[in-house]
């Protein structure tokens, strides 16, 4: 099994966690592909090749991938991508069906979903998108009130909205939550960045007020999550 | 010796007005309360009401959003929904005795009307005809969507440490059963018009005054910290119902906002008017801050209208918040109801 990450910093700490848990899936071969931000807007097919079109994006690209200048589609049996701007909206339930498609269906216009697009034209290989993790925070009133819509709806309509074959949104796995909204802060603290973590600024550590971007234990369970469903075992994601 | 002979300079219009470039005309308001960066302001009222708000958080002062567009909603997509237009959406608030209706609402001492217009298996709220584009898909999400506009706007009464609002019409519609008030005509924007149900009312100075003393009292019960700042938008009516013709309705009509505004600033300590309308309206400034049509307001008077309030506001109360930043383009994004009128008069262009 061959699986390609593409995302942003919150790749970082699926770079991590596979770190850790690699010795466990020996027939398992991780390539990442990683840029801040919205770099990876810069990620163009050329000739079925993506290929990176800006100068810092090949940088992190070749950086974390140990060396590749491109994704080459055919040689990844599965494809993971990670953040890149898919963030479910926090919207009140009340709020009318004609808001709630605006929303998504400019989510379904996200970087991340852009990526999905480019990658289907070329590849066939089954596409899993992680949404960026929830924030690791108190959670708000509205989101202990129960005035929100359901994330998970709203991931499966952009889902849908984007029409394309093996692709699956997953939601964030439960025991990481502390409420519907926020990630329990135990998988935030000691985050590294992600220059830290691909080498560019070794051992980077976020600030300890940072709570947007999780650590390697987060990034540990979602790929045993994940490589659990892939082996047909009984862990799911959802 | 007389006592205009120690007066200041401002007090005189030769000095003050004639001798000046229009530009140069200064200290038309003396601010009689500050209003720091981290004070909470929420904007309601006519049209110009958005150009404040606007400005506010352009210039890093705090801005209430008290319903705020969902994450990731484009800022042009969601102002089409209304969001971030005013505090709430509430849609324009465009005299006195609506925005009395809704603080009734906002503080639960009346109950909001249920009706509903309804066209095309499409639904509308009488109170905030164009809020949603080609209407909601049931009465139900109508209602929920009037019941957060009315939470929010609670919000802004109580949370806000000023409330400024901007006086637009005299001229209203009523229901003459319910004696509810509508900021439109039935049958404009959305609705029918039923000439039996619906009854066309020009308030007077009187009703006015009354009725803009009678939100603002309640508002401050709500609310003891909050101060008022009133302006009257100096945007002309689109169209009249009052009989005469649409140059003296809307001279009339302004005057008497106008009259109000300065009556009611004067009786109450936590009230003050700043001058807007003067700004754009009055004969020194030789309507040039006017559009071609001679109503919109252009970019060029809402941003000396805005240089002028934070001139003020900086020379009595200094402020350590030079950001610098300037408020976006106005020119043609301001979300104005009431020019709705002009698509279904047959002469009101505007």
């Amino acid at each position: 099994m061959r699986i390609c990450v593409i995302g942003n910093s919150h790749a970082g700490a699926i770079k991590e966690g596979w770190d850790r848990i690699a010795a466990d899936h020996p027939g398992v071969a991780v390539q990442f592909f990683a840029a801040p931000g919205d770099n990876m807007d810069g990620l163009k097919l050329f000739e079925g090749r993506m290929v990176a079109t800006e100068p810092l994006l090949a940088e992190f690209v070749t950086l974390s991938s140990g060396g590749q200048t491109e994704i080459r589609p055919e040689a990844h049996d599965l494809f993971l991508i990670v953040g890149l701007g898919l963030r479910p909206p926090k919207m009140d339930r009340r709020l009318s069906a004609q808001v709630y498609r605006a929303v998504t269906s400019e989510l379904s216009r996200c970087l991340a979903c852009r990526v999905a697009g480019m990658i289907r034209m070329v590849s066939e290989a089954p596409i899993l998108m992680l949404p960026n993790p929830l924030p690791a925070r108190q959670p708000t009133p509205d989101e202990t009130e129960g005035r929100l819509m359901r994330q998970e709806d709203c991931l499966r309509d952009v889902q849908s909205a984007l029409g394309l074959n093996g692709l699956q949104i997953l939601r964030q796995p439960e025991e990481t939550l502390s409420s519907e909204w926020t990630t329990d802060r135990r998988w935030s603290e000691g985050s590294t960045t992600l220059a830290g973590v691909i080498g560019m600024a070794p051992g980077a550590m976020h600030p300890d007020s940072e709570f947007n971007h999780m650590n390697a234990d987060y990034g540990a369970l979602w790929l045993s999550i994940i490589l659990a469903d892939l082996a047909g075992k009984p862990r799911h994601s959802r | 010796m007389n006592p205009y002979q120690s007066l200041d300079e401002r007090y005189f219009w030769s000095p003050a007005v004639a001798q000046k470039n229009m530009f140069d005309i200064e200290r038309l308001w003396e601010p009689k309360f500050r209003i720091g960066p981290r004070a909470p302001v929420a904007t309601f009222g006519s049209c110009f009401a958005q150009h404040i708000g606007r400005a506010l958080k352009g210039r890093g002062f705090n801005w209430m959003d008290a319903e705020p567009a969902p994450t990731g909603l484009p800022a042009d997509v969601a102002k089409t929904f209304g969001f971030g237009v005013f505090s709430a959406r509430t849609g324009n608030i465009y005299t006195a005795s609506l925005l009395a209706q809704w603080v009734g609402w906002a503080l639960g001492d009346s109950a909001p009307p249920e009706e509903v217009w309804e066209k095309d298996g499409r639904f509308y709220d009488p109170f905030r005809p164009v809020i949603e584009p080609g209407g909601f898909a049931s009465a139900q999400e109508m209602l929920a969507g009037r019941e957060m506009a009315i939470e929010a706007f609670r919000k802004c009464i109580t949370e806000a440490r000023v409330f400024v609002f901007t006086l637009g019409l005299t001229e209203s519609w009523f229901n003459r059963e319910e004696g509810h008030e509508y900021p439109m005509c039935p049958g404009t924007a959305a609705g029918e018009f039923d000439a039996d149900r619906h009854e066309f009312r020009n308030q007077d100075y009187v009703f006015i005054r009354r009725k803009l003393v009678e939100a603002i009292r309640r508002m401050r019960q709500a609310n003891p910290r909050l101060s008022v700042l009133l302006t009257v938008s100096p945007v002309p009516l689109t169209a009249t119902m009052s009989g005469n013709h649409v140059l003296l309705a809307t001279t009339e009509s302004k005057a008497v906002l106008r009259a109000v505004a300065g009556s009611v600033s004067r009786a109450l300590p936590f009230v003050d008017y700043f001058p807007s309308y003067e700004i754009i309206s009055s004969t020194p400034y030789r309507g040039s801050f006017f559009e071609p049509n001679q109503r919109g307001v252009n970019p060029a008077g809402v941003a000396h209208v805005m240089d002028m309030f934070f001139a003020c506001l900086m020379a009595k109360y200094p402020l350590p918040v030079a950001t610098g930043k300037k408020p976006g383009k106005a020119k043609g994004d301001v979300a104005c109801e009431e020019a709705l009128l002009a698509a279904f008069g047959t002469k009101a262009g505007g």
